[in-house]
């Protein structure tokens, strides 16, 4: 069972890159990576014919990563993917949320922004709209129909960049559930 | 040995290296939009000193923002949106390559799961 572990351990940092797994081998993180981790990152420079540095002294506590964690306000679900004991080797759980959240944060401010920016281009669509209504420029009806096209200029600048990146946010939450609940079986 | 080298598949690696790639070109992208934004600063008031000396305006583009505040607001908007569509193609390639890395873990966390239900 222990080889079959180490096996799982093996074919999955043996797939990573040798800097990425110099990166882990330096940085030396004993709470994030277990010893056979470490025993098995030897192994793989060894056969990759790398010379092994020197590692960092062991870190057994994140203290600025849980400050960062407890920042964020997880929600009980969120917390239990990312203190999960069997962690997964190809990507930072907590990485996953954070961008998530970032995602939704910049999908609010760019509404803001989509506005902001169609208010400060006013003249120019008024322009635009004046070179429709040349015989008269300066009617009530030009205004009118700038003010609509704004709208729906600014309309259609949410919706294509709103939702997009909320569904993006919202994928990246499915795919860490179904990588969990897969991870569950595993263990 | 061999069975370990079989264990993933060309499309993992595919993947592995599109996820890869997409996490470099997504600071690439930052890096790029942000040096635009200063870009743009840069023009606006290049372009500005220019028509102002051929006018005889003799008035500094940071006065004139000061004064001007519909330009100002307009320049600030624009640089913004630079600075934000770099920000969102930035999470969007980050989310991507999150994405293809999670995919490829389930994938293997199935894999396992199956190899060991058949080993036992």
């Amino acid at each position: 069972m222990s080889d079959n572990l180490r096996g799982q351990i093996y074919n999955r940092m043996n797939l990573k890159e040798t800097l990425d797994l110099l990166e882990i081998w330096q940085t030396n993180d004993r709470l994030e990576w277990s010893d056979t981790a470490f025993q098995v990152i030897e192994e793989i420079l060894k056969e990759r014919k790398v010379e092994i540095p020197q590692q960092n002294q062991p870190i057994y506590e994140h203290s600025e990563k849980e400050d960062e964690i407890e920042s964020f306000n997880f929600s009980e679900s969120e917390l239990k993917i990312i203190d999960d004991q069997n962690p997964p080797a190809f990507y930072d759980p907590f990485d996953v949320i954070k961008t998530s959240r970032q995602i939704e944060i910049v999908a609010k401010v760019m509404i803001g922004l989509v506005i902001a920016y169609n208010v400060a281009n006013f003249s120019s669509s008024l322009r635009i709209v004046q070179g429709y209504f040349f015989t008269n420029p300066t009617s009530t009806a030009v205004y009118l129909i700038t003010f609509i096209v704004i709208a729906l200029n600014t309309a259609i600048g949410i919706l294509t960049t709103y939702f997009p990146l909320f569904a993006v946010s919202r994928i990246l939450k499915i795919l860490i559930e179904m990588e969990f609940n897969s991870r569950k079986a595993v263990s | 040995m061999k069975e370990q080298a079989d264990f993933f598949s060309q499309s993992h690696k595919r993947l592995l290296n599109f996820a890869i790639w997409a996490k470099y070109l997504a600071w690439i992208v930052l890096v790029i939009n942000i040096f635009y934004v200063i870009g743009t600063y840069i023009q606006a008031q290049y372009y500005y000193d220019f028509y102002s000396i051929q006018r005889g305006q003799f008035l500094e583009f940071s006065q004139m923002l000061g004064e001007n505040l519909a330009y100002t607001f307009g320049l600030l908007v624009e640089m913004l949106n630079i600075l934000f569509r770099g920000i969102v193609y930035f999470l969007l390639l980050k989310g991507i390559s999150l994405g293809l890395n999670m995919i490829v873990e389930t994938d293997i966390n199935y894999r396992e799961n199956r190899e060991q239900g058949n080993a036992s």
